[in-house]
């Protein structure tokens, strides 16, 4: 174990490093970023990411992965609006309740829960099958709002713009969801099952490990994942639009990968996710202050990925060299 | 949760008459796909016996293993576990009567910790929290006391050596044993002292009651440990006895199904003045080959002999340019420096893989592309290289002929062949194109006794027209029938060179697991 948790850690240090360094730069030469109310605001912004990351960390952890949880936090809030939400009048408000939280939850869970259906029941790769339903749930989220725009008010709005001790309502459910996960992947039995399972998917049959179950539940956990993350969106901005979720999973990947969990399966690291989900939002938002054309975002994003990709790929190899050294 | 070796109920000593059988199989079967797998299989275990269960590759041993494993369930036939009618084990079974396996290929988690190893999927808690401490106290335990090594629970599985993981696999099932161990051919990559640690733990297990399934192809060990014999073939029980009733032919007789004539393969002696057709001098990798030198002649079977991970096939691998090294190598006594699979094959040099169905062959194309896969150049002579369908097929047939593939219908895909036949075919690719040298990696490994006699003779037979093979083997018997000298490697080392005439078994088995000449 010492061997491999040394260059997580150091993996997980120099993404520390990065971020540390990325603000530096950022807050020396841009007006207004390093002010309190911004990076509030950061954080508030990295909060769908980091909630995604989390639940998307169980989901690479055994070798699987989620594409289609931007479409699962656009259907989710869909199904969720649309049914418990009165319009007002003939104008695009919505006034929702408080029943939007279980309703988007429980689609959100539904949604996953198929997912992980396709991939056990019916043995498909989990890349195809949720490049499927990426597609699938999106389109149902379009054809539920007619692609319209909802303005929302009421209950929905008190989760994205809550306020709790300083810091926004969503920042402290982040923090908690990561803690918690950090515990469940590193220290529970079922966390420990599932890198196992990812390590070696042989074996874990051998061992008697459910790996069908576990794979449904992680699953499951970025269907929810996406729900909430559509509820903070959707609650901070007031509005549900049919771009909602887009790009979602391209973010939440890059994060995880980011942060040191291995697109090979069985290593992990919530911690180093969520540290991930700061930087690229970090990155985001200190260009839009210095007023970088919005397109760069995406190359600087492309790249981050390529290069987290690249290291993930260079320590397995490292890692197994090593390993296959004699004695 | 306990990770305590149980005792069982009552502490018995041997097999006594009249006592219910811990585990019995009455009419079992199963079919994959239509094809009968295990036909009607009748046993019964008892608590303090060493069963030894043998069959040739197919005979249906892996698949009963599997349904005592509760890893698949029978189609039909009933099993009796110590009083309990069951259709079928499911892994809840296996875990409530406490069947421990120590799995062939190793069923463990390299990324994970020793501790963890051993103790999954049960793994100790308090609430969901893994409880480590404890997981690795009882891990030690089990390691030092039950296994006498002192593997560091906390390190990962990953960074142990093959002998060592095996000591975590043994303690991993012992874990999870309480009335029963099934052992899937565990000694096959165990050095011999490792092996013998093993053998006092089946030995140790018995006396306090365990009933133990060993499963194996090793002859020595039936007579070393067992107390009752089962022979499987083509999935039905054909014989079964005690060790004194069962002598060597006895239990052949019944894997095989027939006389098999002694088939004793005697290379021909190489011509004294038979020229140097491969030098290889301080033959080195990063890691796993450490300056190894020999020479092979023309018409010599040079055997290379060495546990698994002592750099058999990653030497192989340096030679023909498959994997970056250094040393200097000369082909027919010119330097053969700039190495690559192709243009080894260009020189007369090929590499028959250890893992052909997965780095060789193509099955779900025909037999004839498979043989001639990389013989298309010559079948496509002219500019722009148009292959002539006719011709291959002629080419692919004559050589399905020579090397014994049956049928020989070049147009069959290859997935459609047995084991044997694709073995034979993948070798008649390589040695029908007149090699100089060959390599031969783990030749007969995975094919049934018939087809391992049929390549033996060729061998034997190409070698007498003067073509050299380097036969890297870990079936020792398959060595000293066919090699002029041995080299052992341990540990990436040439350990030592046998000659024909100094042959023996222990004494290769022996620099293999010590890497010292006694």
């Amino acid at each position: 174990m010492s061997g491999r948790m040394s260059l997580q850690a150091l993996q997980q240090l120099g993404l520390a490093a990065v971020l540390l360094a990325v603000s530096v730069v950022f807050g020396l030469n841009t007006a207004g970023f390093a002010d309190l109310g911004n990076l509030r605001n950061i954080l508030l912004d990295a909060t769908p990411t980091i909630i995604g990351a989390v639940a998307m960390t169980f989901v690479i952890v055994t070798r699987g992965i989620d594409l289609s949880i931007g479409s699962i936090a656009n259907v989710a809030m869909a199904t969720a609006v649309v049914l418990t939400g009165t319009k007002v009048g003939v104008s695009v408000v919505t006034e929702t309740g408080f029943a939007v939280y279980p309703v988007a939850l429980a689609a959100g869970l539904a949604f996953g829960l198929l997912n992980g259906w396709i991939i056990v029941g019916l043995g498909v790769n989990p890349l195809i099958a949720t490049l499927g339903t990426l597609t699938l749930y999106r389109g149902i989220g379009l054809h539920l709002t007619e692609a319209s725009l909802y303005s929302v008010e009421g209950g929905l709005l008190a989760l994205g713009r809550g306020q709790f001790l300083g810091l926004g309502l969503p920042v402290w459910l982040a923090l908690a969801l990561a803690t918690g996960g950090g515990f469940a992947l590193s220290r529970s039995v079922v966390g420990r099952q599932m890198l196992a399972l990812g390590g070696d998917p042989r074996s874990a049959v051998e061992t008697g490990i459910r790996s069908r179950r576990l794979i449904l539940l992680v699953y499951a956990l970025t269907g929810i994942a996406g729900a909430l993350a559509g509820l903070i969106i959707v609650g901070r901005v007031g509005v549900l639009t049919s771009e909602l979720g887009f790009g979602f999973e391209f973010t939440v990947i890059t994060a995880v990968v980011l942060g040191g969990t291995s697109l090979f399966g069985g290593r992990g690291s919530i911690l180093g996710s969520m540290l991930g989900a700061l930087l690229l939002t970090t990155i985001q938002n200190g260009l839009n202050l210095i007023g970088a054309d919005p397109y760069l975002y995406d190359v600087v994003r492309g790249l981050v990925l390529m290069v987290a990709v690249s290291i993930d790929t260079l320590t397995t190899r490292l890692s197994r060299r090593q390993r296959a050294s004699p004695v | 949760m306990t990770a305590q070796i149980s005792e069982p109920a009552s502490g018995r000593n041997g097999p006594k008459e009249g006592d219910a059988p811990l585990l019995s199989l009455r009419g079992v079967s199963k079919s994959f796909g239509g094809v009968p797998v295990l036909r009607d299989i009748g046993i019964e275990v008892r608590r303090g016996e060493v069963v030894a269960l043998l069959g040739e590759n197919g005979a249906g041993k892996s698949t009963l293993k599997n349904i005592l494993s509760g890893l698949i369930l029978p189609d039909g036939g009933e099993i009796v576990l110590d009083g309990e009618r069951l259709s079928g084990l499911t892994a809840g079974d296996v875990d409530r009567h406490g069947i421990g396996t120590i799995h062939q290929e190793l069923s463990l988690f390299g990324n994970l910790s020793v501790a963890e190893n051993i103790h999954m999927p049960h793994l100790l808690h308090r609430r969901g929290l893994v409880e480590w401490s404890r997981l690795e106290t009882e891990a030690r335990r089990l390691l030092r006391d039950e296994l006498h090594t002192d593997i560091d629970p906390r390190r990962a599985v990953g960074d142990l050596s093959l002998g060592e993981r095996q000591m975590v696999e043994i303690a991993k099932a012992m874990r999870r044993a309480s009335s029963m161990l099934i052992l899937d051919e565990p000694t096959t990559c165990l050095s011999l002292p490792e092996r013998e640690r093993l053998f006092a733990v089946v030995h140790r297990l018995r006396d306090r009651g365990y009933a133990i399934i060993h499963i194996t192809h090793f002859l020595e060990e039936v007579y070393e440990l067992a107390d009752r014999v089962l022979v499987m073939r083509d999935g039905v029980v054909s014989d079964r006895g005690t060790p004194a009733e069962m002598p060597r032919e006895r239990i052949t007789r019944a894997m095989v199904g027939r006389e098999l004539e002694e088939m004793h393969v005697e290379p021909q002696p190489v011509p004294a003045e038979a020229p140097v057709v491969l030098d290889v001098h301080g033959a080195c990798d990063e890691t796993l080959v450490r300056d190894v030198s020999f020479c092979l002649r023309a018409g010599e079977i040079l055997g290379i002999g060495g546990l698994m991970g002592a750099g058999r096939s990653e030497l192989a691998e340096v030679l023909v340019g498959l994997r970056p090294g250094t040393g200097e190598i000369a082909l027919n006594g010119t330097p053969f420096a700039a190495r690559s699979p192709r243009a080894a094959m260009e020189r007369g040099l090929v590499l028959v893989s250890e893992d052909r169905r997965r780095d060789q062959a193509f099955l779900n194309r025909s037999l004839r592309e498979n043989v001639t896969a990389p013989a298309l150049a010559a079948l496509a002579p002219g500019a722009v290289g148009w292959l002539r369908p006719r011709r291959e097929a002629a080419a692919a047939g004559d050589i399905a002929r020579r090397f014994g593939v049956q049928p020989p219908r070049t147009e069959t895909a290859m997935i459609n062949f047995s084991g044997g036949n694709q073995q034979k075919a993948i070798i008649g690719r390589w040695l029908g194109r007149a090699p100089k040298v060959a390599i031969l990696d783990e030749p007969t490994k995975g094919v049934d006794i018939g087809a391992r006699a049929a390549v033996h003779k060729l061998v034997a037979e190409l070698a007498a027209t003067g073509v050299a093979f380097l036969l890297i083997s870990s079936d020792i018997p398959e060595l000293l029938a066919l090699s002029h000298r041995l080299l052992v490697l341990h540990q990436g080392r040439l350990a030592g060179v046998v000659e024909r005439a100094a042959f023996d078994p222990d004494r290769v088995l022996s620099i293999a697991s010590t890497g010292r000449l006694q």
